[in-house]
């Protein structure tokens, strides 16, 4: 598990520096004192430096960074940023220099490299070349400065405006038409320039409507300027787009001007339908002419034979009198009271009737008369008189009468009366009903004459108009900078303007003569036949417009991308397309980055489908929107996905499933996430669902999610081994014989084993959480290697270290290893009761002890024993021969030199000779024993073996010790009680029969010996040996005891009981050779096992195990 | 002294081992006769073989094992006990199979000559009784 674990977090390296590696900006991490300790390709191209050249270097010489405006180095030193711990952002306004001067405009992001505890210990640095970047950010200055000035200039007002109508820009024009300043204007809505109470607003808002569909309006609406003046203006907008946003940029023209024109020609229009008595006096001068009508009248009157005048309507003269008779004009007329008879008489008689003519006798002077109305309309303007005719009606006395009355000359008025035209009834009807008709005639002539006047007029000012219009229109043009097109349907002549030539790098005078051959030579053939399709849907009015986005070849020879729009102006007779206008607009800039956005759309399309997670996009219904190939070979029995509910898709679930990080991620507006199940059967089960939300950049609300779909099955099941493992690892842990004790860097316990538990008597419950030397208040002492093992994270090691258990003295070793990996701090404490093992050591170097000594006897025994046997067998023979009085030859030497042998007897035996001798032959012996002794020790590979009886070789034993001590009188073994507590049946074992006899005898021999010193102390005491022969069966070994109640020996003793030449009896009375020559016999020689147990005062019991099969 | 006497050959390159051996047998009434050298030994063994012998096994030029393989090699049935100061030497099978050969090895110190003694005694007898003695 370790090793995976271990293999694990390599991969994951291998993986950080892949990522490092590949990723598209420069790194470079730096350690506290600002070397560099890696740089990715990246940076290495940027900075011009290569890794080996600069790890280890100083980060300042490597990363050199101006900024762009003032020159000056970007920081001093890169120690600055690691002692200050701060973070700096440059976002393109610095400038890398690399190794070889080059230039790079970066933007950058540097912040410090902290390690677990929070030190800072170095630096990161990322940084990204944006100086392409920049050099179009420059580019598009200059371009948008370019078309500022010309939206400041232009002569109509521009507002830019985004979808809800807020402005986003005026133009000087579009303030001074409203009186307020751009400032103020930029806080409006464009419906805001409309004024309240009108429907104007609602026209705009309209508009607006149409504008977002179409891409483009026009409406007439009323203005209100910040002074509340109301004016009429005319909004023409378009769609431009800016880094994909949608905005309007609408032109408002003052059409106040034309408005009122064109009311004043709808009041003469409806002047002209209606009677002329309700306008201002016309005169028939002002229609005809005069001198024309004089002569008219004239001419009648001397065709008739009839005098004639034409009067206005209250008879005053408008023409002079023809054919006047002297009656009327030199008598008549002359007087007074005549002459207003005259008029009232002529006024009478010009009287509207369209019937036919007024005739009736003359209110002055009687004669005949008859008038006509002449009108305009139904409005009177003149009156036409003839008359001055008599027939039998008139006679010479009324005259004569009149006269008087008059105050005339009665006579010359007779004398005049006679002088009258004498005329039928009958033919002067005649005469009046021909200037009826004439007046009649007359009347309409003036009221055409009228008409044609006023439409005239109306002709003029609309002409007018129109010039006004068309200038304007140019001037709108011009400010969108469109170029523009006019084309003779019907004939292909074409008009084109300098911009439409500027557009791809020409002038007009260039490309002149133009027809629509210039359009289809300059025009892409794919685009030129979608243009012809879409023209003749216009033609057919299946499209309002014509509009198409065409590339057109430059000058320079690349493509411009061209707006083309236009529209039926007029339409033959028959009613096909006669005249059509349009614009042409440039496009590129809109059409590049649309291409762009396409570019990118198919680059993020191929990321999408190359990411090995699922990515599956859900609208607000959980519908799902869009899905990559990977979801698409996950859930392939679900395909096809896109359409449907993505729990019925994903988890086969007819509602939405719980939980669930979309739902959640709609509400919330952040990001979710969960592991969830896969679905049934799949090879993925368990997925990690990251949801993130699509906001709407204006609205904020979420309309979408983004499902991100890892598969975990893997690492899931990883983590349930690991989980596993866990259990089972702390199963081991917690069967282990050692105490194992966790503990966090503050020594507070975080682990605490069984064994743990049971030593301690804590609980785990009870010991986690506290300190350590709480929890163990017996450890404190080892406190100290806890400490060090936490600081040097280094493995502490106390070995054998003493602790008394219930009086025992018990041996643990203790060991800390500090936790340095995996990011867990802290130690584990292991602690091991070695008692046993410290026991059997100390054994086995008694082992060895014996052994070396075996071999050293073994190689030296030859070389002593020569010696010693010259000492003693020599003193053998000198006592033999100085002592022994029995022995012939000493007789017989005695005898030759005449001595007694008693008397050499005598001497030796007084001068001491005789003990003295005795001396060398026992201090020989011993030596001889010393070495007998050790050479038992030495291994001996030919020792044989037979099956014995142990209780038999026990009891023999048990029979030889007491006869010696009968024998030696040292001890009375019969006064020793004996207890056998022999098993039955006990089995026979393989041994050397006088080695373990000798092995009895050391013991029952010690016995004795320290229960007859206690008896020496105590005297009232009885003691006893108990012997237990039995089977250990599980250790298929005989257990042989021998106990005695002596007076025990202490702990000292005996650990070194078994060690050669260790003795606690005087000098003279043993080797101290015997119990460890038992020791080996046991051990070494019959492979078995030998202890001692006492209770000092009271019992010593010896152990031996004896194996039942004889082990090689 | 008589002809009863017997007679012992001790071979050892020890000269206190091999005096205290030739003075205790001569008190017994051993025909004695000591040498350091095998060589010597067989000389004299030659000219005059005795009963038995006391051989050490460390000796110069020749040892003890070999000394009485080559006795035997030359058809002399001499009783033979040995006595070594090497506590592990142990008589090699080929001369523990000769008749007169003891199978007891005496290791040097002896503390008890009687022991030696009763030995040769004991092997001379079951010699002189199976009637193989050279005699």
């Amino acid at each position: 598990m370790e090793k995976n674990n271990s293999n694990q977090t390599e991969n994951m390296d291998i993986d950080l520096n892949n990522i490092i590696n590949s990723i598209g900006d420069g790194l470079i991490t730096t350690d506290e004192n600002g070397k560099i300790t890696n740089i990715n390709p990246v940076a290495e191209k940027l900075t011009g430096w290569k890794k080996n050249e600069v790890l280890g270097t100083s980060f300042d010489k490597v990363f050199n960074v101006i900024h762009t405006e003032t020159g000056q180095k970007v920081f001093n030193s890169i120690k600055e940023i690691i002692s200050k711990n701060i973070r700096i952002t440059l976002s393109e306004n610095a400038i890398l220099i690399s190794k070889n001067g080059k230039r790079y405009y970066i933007s950058a992001s540097i912040s410090n490299l902290k390690d677990d505890k929070g030190n800072v210990n170095g630096i990161v640095v990322i940084f990204r070349d944006v100086t392409d970047k920049h050099e179009m950010r420059e580019k598009l200055s200059s371009n948008e400065k370019f078309y500022h000035s010309l939206f400041e200039q232009s002569a109509s007002g521009i507002v830019v405006h985004d979808e809800k109508g807020n402005i986003l820009e005026v133009n000087n024009r579009f303030c001074d038409l409203f009186g307020y300043t751009k400032e103020e204007l930029l806080k409006l809505n464009v419906f805001q320039t409309h004024p309240p109470g009108f429907d104007a607003e609602k026209k705009g808002r309209q508009a607006m409507e149409q504008f977002k569909k179409e891409g483009y309006t026009r409406f007439e609406a009323k203005f209100i300027t910040k002074d509340g003046v109301i004016f009429d203006g005319e909004i023409t907008s378009s769609r431009i787009y800016i880094k994909d946003k949608m905005i309007g940029q609408a032109v408002l023209r003052d059409i106040t001007e034309k408005k009122r024109i064109e009311e004043a020609l709808d009041k003469r229009i409806y002047a002209l339908s209606q009677p002329f008595e309700q306008k201002e006096q016309i005169t028939l001068q002002e229609l005809f002419n005069i001198e024309e009508i004089q002569r008219l009248q004239d001419e009648f009157a001397q065709a008739t034979g009839v005098a004639s005048i034409i009067t206005n309507i209250d008879g005053t003269p408008i023409t002079k009198p023809s054919n006047f008779c002297r009656l009327c004009n030199d008598i008549i007329r002359k007087t007074e009271k005549g002459r207003i008879n005259c008029y009232r008489s002529d006024s009478m008689l010009g009287k509207f009737d369209p019937k036919g003519p007024t005739i009736q006798p003359c209110m002055s002077g009687g004669l005949w008369d008859a008038g006509a109305a002449i009108s305009v309309g139904n409005k009177h303007i003149a009156n036409w008189l003839i008359g001055q005719v008599r027939d039998d009606t008139q006679n010479e006395d009324s005259i004569r009468e009149y006269a008087r009355e008059i105050g005339a000359d009665e006579e010359a008025a007779a004398k005049a009366f006679q002088e009258v035209t004498p005329m039928s009834r009958e033919k002067f009807g005649h005469i009046a009903k021909a200037l009826h008709t004439f007046a009649n005639q007359l009347s309409t002539t003036a009221y055409q004459n009228i008409s044609q006047a006023h439409f005239i007029i109306q002709l003029k000012k609309a002409e007018k108009d129109l010039a006004d219009q068309k200038e304007r229109l140019a001037n709108i043009l011009e400010g969108t900078n469109a170029g523009t097109w006019e084309w003779n349907v019907q004939t292909g002549e074409t008009i084109f303007n300098e911009r439409w030539a500027q557009i791809i790098g020409y002038t007009l005078e260039e490309i002149s003569p133009v027809s629509l051959d210039t359009w289809i030579k300059y025009t892409h053939p794919d685009d030129l036949k979608i243009s012809n399709d879409l023209l003749q849907k216009h033609f057919d009015n299946e499209l309002e417009y014509y509009e198409c986005e065409a590339r057109m070849k430059h000058k320079d020879g690349h493509w411009v991308w061209i707006l083309d729009r236009g529209k039926i102006a007029t339409l033959t007779e028959d009613g096909k397309p006669l005249k059509m206008f349009g614009t042409h607009q440039d496009i590129t800039e809109r059409k590049q980055a649309e291409i762009e956005l396409q570019k990118s759309e198919s680059f993020l399309l191929n990321i999408i489908e190359s990411i090995q997670d699922g990515i599956s996009v859900l609208d607000e219904e959980l519908n799902i929107k869009r899905v990559n190939s990977i979801m698409e070979k996950w859930y392939e029995a679900s395909m096809p996905l896109v359409g449907k509910k993505c729990y019925i898709c994903y988890q086969s679930s007819s509602k939405p499933c719980e939980p669930c990080p979309t739902l959640r991620a709609f509400k919330s507006g952040n990001t979710e996430f969960n592991i969830v199940k896969g679905l049934e059967g799949s090879t993925v089960k368990w997925i990690e669902l990251f949801s993130y939300p699509i906001k709407d950049s204006e609205t904020g609300k979420v309309t979408g999610v983004v499902e991100f779909v890892r598969d975990i099955s893997e690492r899931k099941k990883a983590e349930d081994d690991l989980q596993k493992a866990r259990n089972y690892i702390s199963n081991i842990i917690n069967s282990m014989p050692s105490l194992l004790i966790g503990i966090d860097p503050d020594g507070i316990v975080t682990q605490w084993n069984l064994e743990a538990e049971r030593v301690t008597g804590l609980s785990s419950n009870e010991a986690i959480g506290q300190p350590l030397e709480k929890a163990m208040p017996y450890f404190i002492d080892e406190m100290k290697y806890v400490k060090k093992a936490l600081t040097k994270r280094e493995k502490q090691i106390d070995t054998r270290r003493p602790r008394f258990e219930n009086g025992d003295r018990r041996f643990e070793d203790v060991t800390v290893y500090p936790l340095v990996e995996n990011g867990i701090d802290g130690a584990v404490i292991r602690i091991d009761d070695v008692t046993d093992r410290v026991r059997i050591e100390e054994m086995m170097v008694q082992s060895e002890k014996m052994l070396s000594i075996g071999g050293l006897a073994a190689g030296m025994a030859h070389e002593i024993n020569n010696p010693l046997a010259g000492i003693l067998q020599i003193a053998n023979v000198l006592s033999d021969r100085l002592t022994n009085k029995e022995l012939p030859a000493n007789q017989r030497t005695a005898k030759e030199l005449d001595i007694s042998f008693d008397v050499i007897f005598s001497f030796m035996e007084k001068r001491g000779i005789l003990k003295m001798l005795e001396h060398i032959r026992k201090s020989g012996k011993r030596v001889a024993e010393i070495v007998s002794n050790m050479l038992s020790f030495a291994r001996k590979s030919d020792t044989t073996y037979s099956f014995c009886n142990p209780a038999e070789l026990l009891d023999k034993s048990i029979d030889l010790a007491s006869n010696e001590y009968d024998l030696k009188k040292k001890f009375d073994f019969r006064q020793i009680k004996l207890i056998r507590e022999y098993q039955r049946n006990i089995p026979e074992i393989p041994c050397e029969e006088s080695k373990i006899q000798q092995v009895f005898f050391n013991i029952l021999r010690n016995g004795a010996e320290a229960m007859q010193q206690k008896k020496e102390e105590l005297g009232n005491y009885e003691p006893e040996f108990i012997f237990r022969i039995n089977l250990n069966k599980d250790k298929n070994m005989i257990n042989i005891e021998i106990e005695d109640n002596g007076p025990g020996i202490d702990d000292v003793t005996r650990k070194r009981i078994f060690e050669p030449f260790f003795t606690t009896k005087p000098i003279d009375k043993g080797t101290g050779l015997g119990l460890s020559v038992s020791y080996f016999i046991v051990t070494e020689n019959h492979s078995g096992e030998m202890n001692v147990e006492s209770i000092p005062g009271k019992k010593t019991n010896f152990i031996i195990r004896l194996p039942l099969t004889r082990k090689k | 002294m008589n002809k009863n006497r017997k007679s012992l050959l001790i071979l050892d390159d020890d000269e206190a081992v091999r005096e205290s051996f030739e003075y205790h047998f001569e008190d017994r009434g051993w025909k004695v006769k000591s040498f350091s050298n095998p060589q010597e030994a067989l000389k004299s063994i030659e000219e005059e073989p005795p009963e038995c012998a006391v051989i050490d096994i460390r000796l110069p030029e020749m040892n003890g094992d070999e000394f009485i393989r080559e006795i035997y090699r030359r058809n002399i049935n001499l009783i033979c006990v040995i006595c070594t100061a090497s506590p592990e030497y142990s008589i090699p099978d080929d001369i523990s199979s000769f008749k007169g050969v003891s199978n007891k090895v005496f290791i040097k110190p002896v503390i008890d000559f009687n022991l030696l003694e009763e030995e040769l005694l004991y092997i001379l007898k079951q010699n002189f009784n199976s009637g193989e003695l050279n005699e």
